[in-house]
């Protein structure tokens, strides 16, 4: 494998925010934070995987208000109409453009998985269901935004 | 009490005005925060308002050309409207090339270039339909106001959303590579084109006359004076035959009687005749 | 104008055919390139299909090839809309018959530049988000 350069966390908020306000009509602003107070301890947790010249995951964690609102975002529709399966539907897909858009950080080929949304799960989770193969990932960049107080993380996790 | 937008767009709708032309209305007050809330707090003031505040009393003049700067639109695209870069490749170019195939040289010129784009489309354009020009004398410039524009320009790196406006994805393959998750357009293009600063009202027009000039989505925001002495200037700076393009909602007609349109390819030209 | 959106994530599905219908386009989707291929065999022709790359059963790139080779459903310009942005793949699909591509994300604007570089007509019937200049 080639020596490769791990994104900034720069690049990685740059991206979300691109991400973030390009698909949501009228979406608020997301904001780079450092860290979560307590009160934000369960989250919905979606991952997608990269292989080829890099190789781990890039996975997302927000709060379910936020993806509530990412879902009503692309759906169209009012927050309170977001069913489940399309709050699955809606954070899996944007997890899928970001990894989409951090794999073209790294030099081709990479490949990239289809997403997976593993469901409502902790933050403090460093590996939340569905990732019990990926026990040997390290964290390698993770970054926090907030939408109107609403936390939304993203983790850069390396198989090395 | 903070400085209050009573007392702030007044000011920064005369400097914006005196400086650039550009003429804010009332009711685009709205605009103060959406387009100052970053630089001020970029400069640590915590409004758009704050800013200009500072402004007022400091008389600092590299922070009233950034606020001129900000308050100018610089929304552009790649191949913008379509119609004209087909009016371009179906009839400009191929004009221009046959009655200057012995001088082989080409002047163009992008007087309110943005970020680069329309320069760059046109470069493009230019290097794929019409390989027999490589060899020539070609002169592609960009000019805009705004230096931020200008240096990104220069650069030529664009992010993929900007990427997504209007760039056919042919060209996207053939003239540009990756940079991280941006993208920037090949070296023999940049070397081709030249990005400076230019204040249409106030400067002093580049010399030299064009072939082409695209005055394209800039006259719409000056009044009309301000309209009529830059068209009048820029015409000036034409070859006999050649051509004018303005942005699409934009017209010579009411401000310069002798400047004809003419209609062709879902579009509208103007030609420089020989006695004008 | 009618337009095909086949793309495996519904929200994706969502957010163009949303923008799809207020450029005046009448708008059917499909899930996967078989399905979509399905819709394409009871007709009538779309103008455009927007596809997006990686998708269950058929994939965007196969479902440009099947497409292609029916010569009756050449007049249907097709677009990707992907995640993937590296060169070759977009070299990929245009030589596998694609006529246009797509980052994503993308915004209204971009996919309605597209539309009139592929010379179809849109109609804006809807100005939301950042249309125009101030
Ligand atoms: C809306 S953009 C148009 C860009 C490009 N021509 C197009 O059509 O896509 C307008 C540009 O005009 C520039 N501009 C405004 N006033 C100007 C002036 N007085 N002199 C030179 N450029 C000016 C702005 O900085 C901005 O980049």
């Amino acid at each position: 494998m080639t020596e490769v350069l791990i994104p900034s966390d720069a690049t990685i908020v740059e991206i979300a925010q691109e991400v973030w306000s390009s698909i949501l009509e009228d979406a608020g602003e997301l904001t780079s934070v450092f860290g979560f107070d307590e009160k934000h301890e369960t989250a919905v947790l979606a991952f997608i995987e990269i292989t080829g010249n890099w190789h781990g995951s890039v996975r997302i964690s927000c709060s379910v208000q936020a993806a509530k609102h990412i879902a009503a975002g692309m759906f169209g529709k009012s927050e309170i109409d977001v069913e489940d399966d399309e709050l699955s539907d809606a954070v899996g897909e944007f997890t899928n453009i970001i990894g989409g858009n951090i794999k073209a950080l790294f030099p081709s080929p990479c490949n990239l998985s289809l997403p997976g949304v593993a469901g409502i799960g902790s933050f403090a989770d460093n590996l939340p269901p569905g990732l019990e193969d990926k026990i040997s990932e390290v964290q390698v960049v993770e970054v926090h935004l907030e939408w109107e107080g609403e936390p939304l993380s993203i983790g850069l996790w390396e198989n090395k | 009490m903070g400085p209050t937008t009573a007392t702030c767009f007044p000011f920064l709708r005369d400097l914006v005005f005196k400086r650039s032309g550009i003429v804010l209305a009332q009711d685009q007050e709205y605009l103060v925060e959406a387009r100052l809330g970053v630089l001020a707090r970029e400069l640590g003031f915590p409004s758009g308002n704050d800013l200009i505040g500072h402004a007022m009393e400091s008389s600092d003049e590299s922070l009233q050309t950034r606020l001129v700067e900000c308050m100018a639109t610089g929304e552009t695209s790649w191949y913008r409207d379509v119609h004209p870069f087909d009016l371009m490749k179906d009839l400009v170019f191929p004009e221009l090339i046959s009655r200057k195939s012995l001088d082989r040289q080409l002047a163009i010129w992008s007087a309110a270039s943005s970020t680069g784009q329309e320069l760059y489309s046109v470069a493009m354009l230019l290097d794929y339909f019409f390989p027999e020009t490589s060899d020539w004398d070609l002169k592609l410039i960009g000019t805009d106001l705004s230096e931020k524009a200008i240096s990104r320009a220069k650069e030529g790196v664009f992010t993929a959303l900007e990427m997504n406006r209007g760039l056919p994805a042919m060209l996207l393959a053939e003239y540009f590579h990756r940079q991280g998750a941006k993208f920037q357009i090949s070296d023999a293009l940049r070397k081709r084109t030249k990005f400076s600063t230019l204040n249409l009202v106030h400067d002093w027009l580049p010399s030299g006359k064009y072939d082409l000039i695209l005055l394209r989505n800039v006259l719409i925001y000056f009044d009309v004076p301000t309209k009529r002495q830059v068209l009048s200037s820029i015409w000036g700076k034409l070859n006999d035959g050649g051509y004018l393009l303005l942005g699409s909602t934009e017209t010579t007609l009411g401000l310069a009687e002798d400047i004809l349109p003419v209609q062709s390819s879902g579009t509208t030209y103007y030609q420089k005749r020989g006695s004008q | 104008m009618i337009a095909l959106v086949v793309d495996d994530s519904r929200s994706m599905r969502s957010i163009l055919a949303r923008i799809l219908t207020q450029l005046g386009a009448q708008v059917s989707q499909a899930g996967d390139g078989k399905s979509a291929l399905a819709l394409l065999e009871v007709g009538p022709l779309p103008d455009i299909a927007l596809v997006d790359w990686h998708m269950p059963i058929m994939d965007g790139l196969q479902f440009v090839s099947a497409v292609r080779r029916r010569p009756e459903w050449r007049p249907m310009a097709i677009m990707m809309v992907s995640t993937e942005s590296d060169q070759h793949h977009i070299v990929q699909a245009l030589a596998a018959g694609a006529n246009e591509y797509i980052m994503k994300p993308f915004t209204k604007d971009a996919v309605q530049e597209k539309l009139e570089l592929l010379g179809i007509a849109v109609m804006n019937i809807q100005t939301k988000g950042n249309q125009g200049e101030s």
